[in-house]
């Protein structure tokens, strides 16, 4: 009975409540009608009862306490009751939730593409053991700058004992047609060992197999591919896909989701084939590039296998006196897949970490503040009996509720900036695994939100049920201070706050100015109204020099005709990156030992190719169409070439030769005059985002033979850039219409202008600058409805002090000033820290700085400025109200 | 050490009172310890009842609802075996306190 109506009390505060009540006043009543027995008049009778009784209404919430099973009762009441108290404050309630949904959302969105990007291992089998080898140069140890050579991969794989397998590959564009319109395919031209090392299998159809290298060459599919082009039908195994004119056997498909990307390869692979037994690029001495990878022993550390990969090369390059100086460089697969974007995620999420750290203390400083305007209202509760523990628990679920919308709403938020980032796609390249909320990220939000509601709740609940009703119901009628233990704890929260939006956004501004200094920067030439277009000519259908010749001929000869073209121009070699170089003899400098040549990247152009790009001539002629196959060679030489090894000399008429003199190649090379110089044109270097200038020998291509059999490839790839009449905007339609017009069988690829390949290197530093830009400003926002929070606060508390200062004589000048000053000083602590932790912190970002000083005052004295300024207008508006406070009313008060 | 404050020692007089008279509502359970302790110990009443609630939380107790010997709607309070139980025990170590009080009243 008594366990039932327990239960049922569960359902019913109300009964419950009732029983006691009815219980109680049965028992006043009795002993009422005692006393009248006794004699006394029925008014002392009752008086009598009471007294013996004591409060009835303590007595109650006492025996309500006692019902341990009405918790479960008391905390949905509690819930109910926090949802009333949020809408009864629901500016409160909408800061609140909004800023911490917003810290929530944002740390669990970017946190989650962190994870899929450079925290989870990637999707092949146990990927840590993967290693992957480059060559790096001398100067720069830690960044990959050149492949290894096949011949080095022989050698490794005759000697290595670290690794349990090596496979090599090497990435190639594929024109896949016969079949359909011709499309250009990612190719992946791999060793047999290359997916037995990988540890992949087939999802349909099968691998290559030992011999596969021999006879008719095969080709593996990817899942994607199958999906797009073939809508998965199984009747392609066995088919044949004509790929640069060559036919392949397709003998299986590869398992979705399989991934094997190297450097930063924003793509997967969309067809892979072999490199074939007996091929003359491949034989055992070939300098054909290779990317490398390796499968450690279980035993072996990464360590370990790098020493041994640097003397096995070191022995190897001995061979080969020519060679640029380099070292071995390894790091495990996923670092290599994540080289570029590394810095500017981890950025990113320091910042969100710091908004996050933001969002919750400005929380904490929102629930402070009102848990103070409720003192009272604690007071009251206590006085009528609600025990510190009653308040604690009610004070906790009003917090948990709080944070438990704030959490759903983040949750929201994730989801919304994971798709908003995918669909963005501001790297230009999106994980090989998918990006999703992740599980434990989701995980680690929940933990966060709860630990902080319960951290910041319960302190607050600890200060309510330390509160002393008495002084607490003194001090709100006095007009003194009771809270101004935390109007301190809450003045440290904004400090801190002021502090953190400062190195926040000193790293914006840094990485701001980073890229608005790279945009500035010259180039040399002009990226403006201009097309570029890759074209890939097949040796097969173009096997003499001559033709290919020709065809660059005519095709620019028909680009320049298109209605609003002003130049178009050839060149073999259009790349604003990663250019290497070669040694360059001169006539005039024949005693220059062969390690002290002069060094300068060769680009092979042809007529017009300046004017198109728009680099200006600074001396002496452009090519024209007078040289060619049968006139004297010519070259022209940049200004960085002239200046760094002509030492201000005039180098026109100067004799040099491409190549170094010890190596019988050379020997090929003519001799070329220098008939002109033209500007320097910048670039940059893998992975960093510095332009520079360097040395270039420009060469044209119609008095070069095309080497077909020295090229390792089967096709010989040009670029031809078309730049237009200013405001003329050039159809994609008409250029590959009049490409078409001369070889109907050529796929076009996409056709970029130069500003998007320019904006394309630029990609880091300009998300960087913008999300970091955004997230600074988000953060300022929050610690200026800090200051205010607390300002008001302030104000609201010295309310009858303001009155009694006006009504002795100070004029509303000297309160708005009087409150301006708490408001500014305690910005000032705050951006003194700031500054100082902004110092420390940004000695990590220097890497990530182009053009401007780590520590450049002008940076530092902006942010400054706009912090101050953000918090006097966030104090001033307290302090205005301060400034027409009503000295009679606020003394009449209460 | 046994437990013996005030609280106990109210619980211990409920129970003892229970076990005198039977089941009886709160009311009857101050006037029977009013009279039975010839006036010495009287509670404030109001008290009376956490603590009934409480040791009918602990299973000590029961109770109904039921009417009165004057026709009042009251709730009889009547001892379960744990509450019989738990009064040998209440009993043994007010014994005890009572024991080691007098022993230190007498010590001289």
């Amino acid at each position: 009975m008594s366990l039932f109506r327990r239960i049922s009390n569960l359902f019913s505060r109300g009964k419950l409540e009732q029983e006691i009540q009815d219980e109680i006043r049965s028992h006043i009543d009795m002993r009422t009608t005692g006393n009248i027995e006794a004699g006394m008049d029925p008014e002392q009778a009752h008086r009598d009862a009471l007294l013996r009784f004591g409060n009835p209404n303590l007595m109650k919430e006492r025996v309500v306490a006692q019902d341990a099973a009405l918790t479960l009762e008391s905390l949905a009441a509690d819930v109910r009751y926090s949802f009333h108290q949020l809408l009864r404050n629901r500016g409160f309630a909408v800061i609140t939730i909004l800023t911490l949904a917003l810290g929530i959302g944002a740390t669990t969105g970017i946190f989650s593409i962190l994870n899929a990007w450079i925290i989870q291992p990637l999707p092949l089998k146990d990927p840590q053991q993967l290693i992957i080898f480059w060559r790096a140069a001398a100067e720069v140890p830690n960044e990959p700058a050149y492949y290894f050579s096949w011949r080095d991969y022989i050698y490794f794989t005759q000697r290595s004992h670290a690794f349990q397998s090596l496979g090599a590959s090497f990435e190639r564009s594929y024109a896949l047609t016969g079949n359909g319109e011709p499309e250009n395919l990612n190719g992946g031209i791999m060793s047999r060992t290359l997916f037995s090392t990988l540890g992949v299998s087939a999802f349909r159809g099968r691998l290559f197999l030992p011999d596969d290298d021999m006879g008719q060459p095969v080709a593996v599919i990817s899942h994607a591919l199958w999906t797009r082009r073939f809508h998965q039908s199984l009747d392609v195994l066995g088919q044949t896909l004509t790929l640069n004119d060559k036919s392949f056997k397709i003998v299986g498909i590869l398992r979705p989701g399989f991934s094997y990307r190297v450097l930063d390869q924003p793509h997967d692979i969309d067809v892979w084939t072999l490199i074939q037994a007996g091929d003359p690029h491949y034989k055992q001495d070939s300098v054909a590039a290779v990317a490398i990878i390796g499968r450690l022993k279980p035993s072996v550390t990464p360590a370990q296998a790098k020493s041994e990969i640097a003397s096995l090369q070191a022995e190897n390059d001995r061979h080969y006196p020519d060679i640029p100086k380099s070292t071995a460089y390894l790091s495990s697969l996923q670092q290599d897949n994540t080289r570029e974007v590394r810095a500017s995620l981890l950025v990113l999420g320091g910042a969100v970490g710091l908004m996050l750290l933001i969002a919750c203390t400005n929380t904490a400083s929102l629930i402070v503040g009102r848990n103070i305007q409720r003192e009272k209202e604690f007071a009251i509760r206590a006085a009528l009996g609600s025990s510190a523990r009653r308040l604690l628990v009610q004070l906790l679920v009003e917090n948990l509720v709080l944070y438990g919308i704030s959490g759903a709403l983040g949750l929201l938020i994730a989801f919304g900036s994971v798709r908003g980032f995918i669909a963005w796609n501001p790297f230009g390249a999106l994980p090989a695994q998918p990006v999703t909320v992740s599980l434990p990220v989701l995980g680690v939000a929940a933990a966060l939100t709860v630990l902080s509601g319960l951290f910041f709740g319960a302190y607050p609940a600890f200060q309510a049920a330390k509160l002393n009703v008495n002084q607490a119901l003194r001090a709100s009628s006095s007009g003194a201070s009771a809270a101004s233990g935390t109007l301190r704890s809450r003045s440290i929260i904004v400090l801190t706050q002021i502090a953190l939006s400062v190195v926040l956004l000193i790293g914006a501004s840094l990485l701001l100015t980073t890229f608005l200094r790279l945009n500035a920067q010259p180039l040399g030439f002009n990226p403006a109204d201009t097309a570029v277009i890759n074209l890939s000519l097949s040796h097969k259908r173009y096997p003499s020099g001559t033709q290919l010749t020709q065809f660059a001929d005519r095709l620019v000869q028909r680009l320049r005709t298109l209605p609003g073209v002003d130049a178009a121009g050839m060149t073999l070699f259009l790349r604003m990156s990663d250019a290497g170089t070669e040694p360059m003899q001169m006539d005039s400098q024949r005693d220059v030992s062969e390690e002290h040549l002069p060094q300068a990247v060769p680009v092979t152009v042809g007529p017009g190719f300046f004017q198109a790009m728009g680099i200006a001539t600074i001396a002496g002629r452009d090519f024209s169409e007078s040289d060619v196959q049968a006139t004297r060679p010519v070259a022209l030489l940049n200004e960085e070439a002239v200046q760094r090894y002509f030492a201000g000399k005039n180098p026109i008429g100067e004799q040099l030769r491409i190549g170094n003199p010890k190596d019988a190649e050379t020997q090929k090379n003519p001799w070329l005059e220098v008939v002109g110089i033209v500007a320097s044109t910048k670039s940059t270097r893998y992975n960093q985002i510095a332009w520079e200038s360097r040395p270039e020998v420009y060469t044209d291509y119609r008095q070069q033979q095309f080497d077909q059999s020295a090229d390792s490839s089967d096709f010989t790839r040009m670029s031809f850039v078309v730049r237009t009449r200013p405001g003329v905007s050039l159809s994609d339609a008409a250029i590959q219409r009049a490409i078409w017009s001369e070889d109907p069988n050529l796929p076009v690829g996409q056709i970029k202008s130069l500003g998007e390949m320019v904006s394309g290197l630029q990609t880091q530093p300009r998300v960087r600058a913008r999300l970091l830009t955004v997230f600074a400003g988000l953060t300022l926002l929050l610690a200026a409805i800090g200051i205010y929070g607390v300002m008001a606060q302030s104000v609201a508390q010295r309310y009858r002090e303001i009155g009694i200062r006006m009504a002795l004589g100070a004029d509303r000048n000297n309160v708005l000033r009087l409150v301006l000053k708490q408001g500014l000083s305690l910005t000032l602590f705050g951006v003194v820290l700031g500054t100082i932790l902004g110092l420390v912190a940004v000695r990590f970002m220097k890497s990530l700085l182009y053009g401007i000083s780590a520590n450049s005052p002008a940076t530092y004295f902006g942010v400054i400025a706009v912090v101050c300024f953000v918090s006097l207008i966030a104090s001033f508006l307290p302090a205005r109200r301060a400034a027409t406070i009503d000295p009679v009313r606020s003394l009449r008060t209460e | 050490m046994a437990r013996s404050d005030l609280q106990g020692t109210l619980d211990l007089l409920v129970l003892k009172t229970l076990s005198q008279t039977g089941p009886l509502y709160g009311y009857g359970i101050v006037l029977h310890i009013q009279s039975a302790s010839d006036d010495l110990l009287r509670i404030e009443e109001g008290s009376l009842y956490p603590a009934l609630h409480r040791m009918e939380q602990r299973g000590w107790l029961s109770s109904q609802w039921s009417l009165s010997e004057t026709n009042r709607k009251v709730k009889y309070y009547k001892l379960t075996a744990a509450g019989r139980k738990q009064l040998e025990t209440a009993e043994r170590d007010f014994e005890q306190l009572v024991k080691g009080v007098r022993a230190i009243f007498r010590y001289a």
